[in-house]
């Protein structure tokens, strides 16, 4: 049978594939027709939004918050022309969900005026592109070869406009004519071509336009930047001046349609009264697929069978609507609702009219996007459902998936699904936290266990089926698995504020929110200069991305490190903002750069050390140092607000938005530095290099010369010396004694030297590290002080501790050595524990689940240009059980064991489960040296110099190493075991085998017993408290743990646990019955 | 040499129930602890039922399962208290936020024991067939205890909150209490270190015992004594049964180097065979603690005879049994526990005392519902040797932090049963002299001054 993938974005099963999968239903998943009637009941309390206020547009305005927006195109006719309309989605204070059609919007773009063309050529240009975009319809076969006159002489409007490029400085206003195009997005799309090849504007045969202005920007994005619409701000309809529509004229699924005339809109700054959040309503879902043995759910043969749903309104803490469609009977579940669906078929249909009543603004979950929402999606398409596709709010339209790759400096590139769902935003908490957070794993579980200190139990795929055809009591157990995982998303987006830090970032920067999750930075700040730019009539040409290598141009400075322990106060002088600054400092923008001098240097022009020309401020001041000023300002706005607020939920709006404007501020230096983006313009981007260079050069040198010996009256011990500078800091050593000394001295020389630069570039004296242990550029680690008394925490900076490639171990015992080194101030005892863990390590001690590395398996081996020992493992393992092996996507664990000298690393990584059944031992030289030794070497080279390595590696405490007998492979099936003595290890002659010792250790019986004990007591203890701490995690005592989180801490452990002690206590048993009557022998 | 003690009173050990079956031990590290609850649950329901016909009267309330409660109506349910209490130790909690925890050793020298703090999250759960709901309305964090069974009288509310206006436990099982004559003698808590300067109290004040014990002149006070129950820990040890910091330290690479306990085994050996040769004693008892050289997991398995050699020597006065132990004297009916379910407990709850948690325990009809929750326990299948099959007539709880003393009347019964809190004597040199004529009880302190 040929398995053979969908291919790509969109796949039509084929007639033959669906008989295949109607039989595997049959056999695989029990049928209910007997136990359930064929219309589920449901009780749907709660379920529908408030009631609508019939006032509303007629007496009262309608006053609502922006939570999509999307443009759609509306055939002309005899009487209108062709149109793009935006439609906006979003909530009303009262919770009621509208749409909000705006009419009369055009979208635009410019060509700079041609020589000569006057208000007189208009008439002609006009009917000229009209003409040629009417027949590129024609051609391009759009069912419309009868265009009606009234619609071809509308396609697009001809205006002159008075406007300025961008790029360059050409002299104070020399605004010049421009010719704004609007019309549909259709016609401009068609009339861009045309200009291209040339266009007869003036009656005097073709003319090239040359660069076109704006015709490149995101509909959405250049339609909020006109209107002046931010993401989730808020907009007011006046009442009377729209038209409300009746329900059978509506065209989305919302309560309220309203259409409006774009002119009429009230937008609000999202300031006092309007800083607020609508109810939006919240739904979590999760589903669950039964899949087939050692196959990971296809959704072109594996049916769905529960899909668990929350609802909750943002602000409020708990979800007012837990429900969970299950196919087939189910046991009851106390607090939420079960509706029992006698097949595939009606559970997708009932559940998707749950969404459409529920009507949820967002849409949230975990890795929703990339699998439960298209898994759904297609097999609506393989069960031909196809209401189940009308998701959003969107009448006639289902959602499709597609596939979009997303690439970006931040995130890197991968591939992500893209799903419309009109209306509803898809906020997904993996992309979230894949976006906002450094992990070691990204699996629900992990992320849980980080952010809120709580785990679920993670069931593995094979017991899914098992469960599902077990009984009503065993599927009961599936829906709460399934609940628990919609309501931890929920959790998680609670405490991580994602929802209102998302809102006030949509809000800053202007794009709706689905943007933020979707598109990169650059957008971001797109958005801004859009909005700037409009006020200034500047245009924005569209460049040609010159994709592959640019011109590179050098990065931010590193100050050479004096490497060493510094067991005294290292001062930190901080560039505050130094990119957003320096911008504004120097008047860095794309309308102040200068192709060549002119006037006065330093008066009408600056040189930048990069060799560039910029315009001074009195010539004329940028649109991105305004931006910068704004953003910063606001920020302190914000942070002063937040400081003052006492409302804990309004708290952290002004600390969203505080953050959100930081990075945004941030991001505008990489957005003029990325060659492949809309407005790339390397100079700027150089420029600001270059001076954050030169500054910090600047610093190190007026550090060294003012604090020497003496300075500050006599204050100074020693000359000053700079150990240490990158990119907006520098490490000063004042040579001082405690930390308020160099608490004193630093903010007098983040004062003093701040002088020598321009506003608003300020040096900000912020902390000391005391100890500081400088191990190389980017690599430093140090108890960090803000305040003389206690240290604040200890800060690392590009050590393993945080590393993701490397087992626990690693950073678990970089953890404790810089603990001691730098919170107990005690080399010795760092390094003792740096011995006892390396001779731990080789004698076998260390817990196998600190020796585990993880990586997932995205691909499948032969699509791996080099072997990976995870990719090898997978595949071994598949031919060991095919049924427990790891699939495309999940993470693969494996440790490293033993094997002869020339076996190559990746086939020597093995299964961790496997390991610790059969008792095969661990490669630990491999983890000593390819692991703990160079980080650890790193870390106390400045103290041992350069043999420290050497003293890690082959020091006495490595001479003692414990060998493991494998109970699989080489020559296990060849030895045979005998019993031996517990005590002295000799072997018990065949009469004496069933004694615990040998007759000379027999005296020492009771030792040897005490011994023993102590192993056999932890292990007792430690099985005792893991399989409780389990059974806790999964919340109940009266069922089977079905737990396999393989990236948990204790999964191993109790894993291994269960085998020692069975063991041990084997070997306890050699010793007898324990009480006195009947003597032995 | 005067004539040995000879038995007079008639001796039974009912302890077998403590006692690990071969079907017991088959494959037990393969199982979860879901089973002893299950076990618990079978045991328990049907005599909770048979208490609610008793209090709340026959046909009186409807009893069904949780799964078909509907809103508002009046039922009972049975099943497992869980008491989330967010101060519990947890090693997932401990492992996140290792960095800042100093591991604060649990045995530290305090007298009292360290009480959990209380917390506004903290809930009571009732576990019923599978299903779990919040407990409200009558009943509060003093009423019980996790792993406790219970039948609860009441209504289903909103989102799964169950609200109590009953509380009913299971019905007590006694034997008819018999009287007789005769002394028995009970010390807890050696604790001896193997250095002798540190246990040069507990070991002078045990030989001062041993000698007043052999002198039968008559300026001596000391009765006959049938028998000496020695309750451990014997050996100093810094477990208490629940250690979730030894995973924790494990997993974070601060595992301290385990002292073996064979020195002081030594010690014990010596005292116990001993007392043991004294004349005034007819048997010595010896019930271990966790720490002692057996397995740590509840139920106790006796002390192995190949520590105690030189006991072995006088193997018919000195008597290796369980812990929990429970014993018969002329139908009698005696138990004893190392304590560590009650310290537990007590753990639980800032009003408990030690006598407190006992008449808990009765009311629970289980020796410790905290086992294996708290406390570390053996995963038997069908089995819960912890139910309380039938009520001992008197409870002795050695290792409390206070003496104490209380009659209680057994629920449903016309029997009472007594219940005492017996100190460590490494810390206070006290031995409790109970005469079984009156079950009236001496304190004896041993403190010998030098």
């Amino acid at each position: 049978m040929s398995t053979k993938r969908p291919g790509g974005t969109s796949f039509q099963p084929e007639v033959k594939r669906k008989r295949e999968s109607d039989e595997f239903e049959q056999c695989y998943v029990p049928k209910f027709e007997k136990d359930l009637p064929a219309c589920p009941k449901i009780d749907k309390t709660g379920w529908a939004r408030p009631a609508v206020d019939k006032d509303l547009g007629i007496t009262k305005n309608i006053a609502c918050q922006v939570l999509e927006v999307e443009t759609y195109h509306e055939d002309g006719s005899a009487t209108t022309y062709d149109r793009t309309n935006v439609k906006l989605y979003g909530v009303t204070k009262a919770g009621n969900s509208i749409c909000v059609i705006v009419t009369d919007y055009f979208p635009h773009f410019y060509f700079q005026a041609p020589q000569g063309f006057g208000v007189e050529h208009i008439g002609v240009a006009q009917s000229a592109i009209c003409n040629m975009v009417a027949a590129a319809k024609r051609r391009g076969g759009s069912g419309q070869t009868q265009l009606p006159g009234n619609v071809v002489d509308n396609l697009v409007h001809l205006e002159i406009v008075h406007g300025e490029n961008l790029y360059y400085f050409r002299g104070a206003d020399t605004k010049v004519p421009f010719v704004k195009v609007t019309g549909s997005t259709e016609a401009l799309n068609k009339a861009r071509q045309e200009l291209k090849n040339g266009v007869n504007l003036m009656g005097k045969g073709p003319v090239n336009v040359g660069n076109l202005y704006e015709s490149n920007i995101n509909a959405v994005v250049m339609f909020l930047a006109k209107t002046n619409i931010v993401g989730c701000g808020w907009i007011e309809i006046p009442a009377g001046k729209c038209k409300m529509l009746p329900s059978s004229e509506k065209s989305s699924r919302c309560q309220i349609e309203v259409s409006v005339n774009v002119k009429h809109l009230i937008v609000h700054e999202s300031d006092g009264e309007w800083a607020g959040i609508a109810p939006i309503r919240t739904l979590s879902l999760d589903i669950e697929c039964i899949g087939r043995r050692g196959v990971f759910p296809e959704a072109i043969k594996d049916p769905i069978i529960q899909i668990a749903n929350l609802v909750k309104v943002e602000g409020e803490s708990e979800p007012f609507v837990r429900n969970c469609f299950v196919l087939g009977t189910c046991a009851h579940v106390v607090g939420s609702n079960i509706i029992e669906c006698v097949n595939e078929k009606v559970l997708l249909e009932k559940w998707a009219e749950f969404v459409r009543e529920v009507d949820p603004d967002i849409i949230t979950g975990y890795n929703i996007l990339n699998f439960d929402l298209p898994y759904i999606l297609d097999r609506a398409k393989v069960l031909s459902l196809p209401q189940v596709s009308h998701l959003g709010r969107q009448r006639d339209k289902g959602s499709v998936v597609r596939d979009a790759a997303i690439s970006s400096k931040q995130m890197g590139s991968r591939v992500n699904k893209s799903i419309d769902i009109h209306g509803r935003i898809i906020f997904d908490v993996l992309q979230v936290v894949l976006r906002d957070y450094k992990l070691r794993s990204y699996t629900l579980n992990s992320v849980s266990y980080q952010f809120l200190s709580e785990q679920k139990e993670d069931v593995e795929h094979n017991i899914i089926p098992d469960l599902q055809r077990g009984d009503e009591q065993t599927r009961r157990r599936l829906a709460q698995y399934c609940l628990k995982d919609a309501y931890l998303p929920l959790r998680l987006l609670d405490k991580l504020m994602s929802i209102i830090n998302y809102i006030e970032m949509a809000r800053v920067t202007g794009v709706p929110m689905n943007f933020l999750l979707t598109k990169g930075q650059q957008i971001k700040i797109l958005s801004m200069m859009l909005r700037r730019c409009k006020q200034n009539n500047f245009f924005l040409p569209v460049i040609e991305a010159n994709s592959g290598d640019g011109e590179g141009y050098e990065g931010a400075t590193v100050i050479d490190p004096i490497r060493g322990f510094y067991n005294e106060p290292i001062a930190t002088l901080d560039f505050a903002s130094l990119y957003p600054s320096i911008m504004i400092a120097h008047n860095l923008c794309y309308t102040t750069l200068l192709k060549s001098p002119q006037g006065v240097e330093n008066e009408d022009y600056i040189r930048t050390p990069s060799g560039q020309y910029f315009a001074t401020k009195s010539k004329r001041r940028g649109l991105l140092p305004e931006i910068l000023e704004d953003l910063l300002a606001a920020r302190k706005r914000a942070k002063n607000d937040m400081k003052n607020e006492k409302d804990e939920f309004k708290r952290m709006v002004y600390n969203g938005r505080q953050l959100a404007l930081k990075i945004s501020a941030n991001s505008v230096y990489g957005f003029t530095g990325a060659t492949v983006g809309k407005l790339p313009c390397l100079e700027i981007s150089q420029s600001v290099t270059a001076f954050g260079r030169k500054m910090i050069d600047m610093t190190k040198s007026e550090v060294e010369r003012i604090y020497k010996k003496g300075a500050l009256d006599g204050k100074c011990p020693a000359d000053a010396k700079v150990i240490y500078g990158d990119t907006d800091s520098v490490m000063v050593k004042f040579g001082v004694e405690n930390v308020a000394q160099a608490m004193e001295i630093g903010l007098e020389a983040a004062k003093e030297v701040s002088k020598i630069f321009t506003p608003p570039i300020k040096l900000e004296f912020e902390k000391v590290y005391f100890p500081y242990l400088l191990i190389n550029k980017k690599r430093y680690a140090g108890l960090y002080f803000t305040k003389p008394e206690v240290h604040d925490k200890m800060d690392c900076k590009g050590l393993e501790t945080v590393r993701r490639d490397n087992c626990p171990l690693v950073a678990k015992v970089l953890g404790v050595c810089l603990e001691k080194l730098l919170i107990d101030r005690d080399q010795q005892s760092a390094l003792d524990f740096a011995k006892k863990t390396i001779s731990d390590l080789l004698c076998n001690k260390i817990d196998i689940s600190l020796l585990i590395i993880s990586k997932e398996l995205t691909k499948s081996g032969d699509k791996y240009q080099a072997k990976q020992a995870h990719v090898e493992l997978a595949a071994r393992m598949k031919k060991r059980d095919a049924g427990s092996a790891p699939r495309l996507g999940d993470r693969v664990p494996y440790v490293f064991v033993a094997a002869a000298k020339n076996v190559p690393a990746y086939e020597r990584a093995e299964d961790p489960t496997f390991v610790l059944q059969n008792n095969i031992p661990l490669d630990t030289k491999h983890y000593l040296t390819n692991q703990l030794a160079k980080p650890l070497a790193r870390i106390f080279e400045p103290i041992l110099g350069d043999r420290a390595e050497k003293i890690l590696v082959e020091g006495e405490h490595t001479r003692v190493r414990t060998v493991v007998q494998s109970k699989v492979g080489g020559l296990a099936a060849f030895t045979k075991k005998s019993a031996t003595c517990l005590g002295c290890k000799s072997v018990l002659p065949k009469m004496e085998s069933e004694n615990a010792v040998c007759k000379h250790c027999e005296s020492k019986l009771p030792e040897i017993y005490a011994s023993r004990l102590i192993t056999m007591h932890e292990l007792e203890n430690h099985f005792g408290r893991l399989w409780t701490e389990c059974q806790n995690c999964a919340k109940t005592m009266q069922d089977k743990v079905n737990c396999s989180a393989r990236d948990c801490p204790i999964y191993y452990m109790r894993e291994k646990v269960r085998n020692e002690l069975s063991e041990a206590n084997t070997v306890m048993q050699r010793f007898g019955d324990p009480c006195f009557a009947p003597p032995n022998k | 040499m005067a004539a040995p003690w000879s038995n007079t009173l008639n001796y039974k050990n009912v302890s077998d129930r403590y006692i690990l079956t071969e079907e017991d031990k088959k494959g037990a590290f393969a199982r979860q602890y879901f089973e002893i609850y299950e076990a618990r649950v079978k045991e328990l329901k049907p005599r909770i039922l048979e208490n609610a016909e008793r209090v709340i009267g026959k046909g009186k309330f409807k009893h069904v399962l949780l799964s078909d409660a509907k809103q508002d109506e009046e039922i009972f349910i049975t099943g497992v208290i869980v008491k989330r209490v967010l101060a519990r130790p947890s090693i997932l909690k401990s492992l996140l936020s290792e960095d800042k925890v100093a591991y604060d050793d649990v045995d530290d020298e305090e007298d009292d024991v360290k009480r959990y703090a209380g917390s506004s999250e903290d809930r009571i759960e009732l576990e019923s067939e599978k299903q779990t709901v919040r407990l409200e309305g009558a009943i509060s964090m003093e009423d019980c205890a996790t792993g406790c069974c219970v039948g609860v009288l009441g209504k289903l509310g909103k989102e799964g909150v169950f609200h109590v206006s009953r509380l009913v436990w299971p019905a007590a099982n006694v034997t008819k209490k018999a009287t007789t004559e005769g002394t028995l003698v009970f010390i807890s808590g050696l604790d001896l270190s193997g250095d002798t300067e540190q246990d040069r109290l507990t070991i002078s004040g045990l030989e001062f015992m041993s000698d007043w014990m052999n002198t039968n002149g008559e300026e001596n006070q000391c009765p006959s004594i049938d028998r000496v129950v020695m309750i451990g820990p014997f050996v100093e040890t810094k477990s208490n049964g629940c250690d979730v910091q030894s995973v924790v330290r494990t997993l974070t690479l601060s595992r301290p180097e385990r002292q073996s306990s064979a020195k002081s085994l030594i010690t014990v050996d010596k005292l116990i065979s001993s007392i043991s040769e004294k004349l005034l004693v007819n048997t010595v008892d010896v019930t271990p603690a966790v720490g002692d050289p057996c397995s740590s997991m509840w139920p106790l398995p006796p002390i192995h005879r190949v520590c105690l050699p030189r006991c072995g020597m006088n193997e018919k006065k000195v008597n290796l049994v369980t812990n929990p132990y429970e014993f018969e004297v002329d139908g009698l009916r005696i138990m004893t526990m190392s304590g560590e379910n009650v310290t537990e407990l007590l753990r639980t709850s800032h009003k408990w005392s030690g006598a407190d948690v006992l008449s808990n325990l009765v009311k629970w009809q289980h020796i410790a519902p905290n086992c294996p929750d708290t406390l570390d326990a053996f995963p038997i299948a069908d089995r819960d040797p912890l139910v309380m099959s039938s009520t001992p007539h008197v409870i002795i709880c050695g290792n409390q932090p206070q003496a104490e003393v209380r009659r209680i009347s057994v629920d449903g019964t016309d029997t009472s049963c007594l219940l005492v809190c017996l100190p460590k004597f490494s810390k206070t040199r006290v031995a409790c002299f109970l005469d079984l004529s009156d079950l009236s009880l001496k304190w004896q302190n041993f403190d010998h001054q030098f």
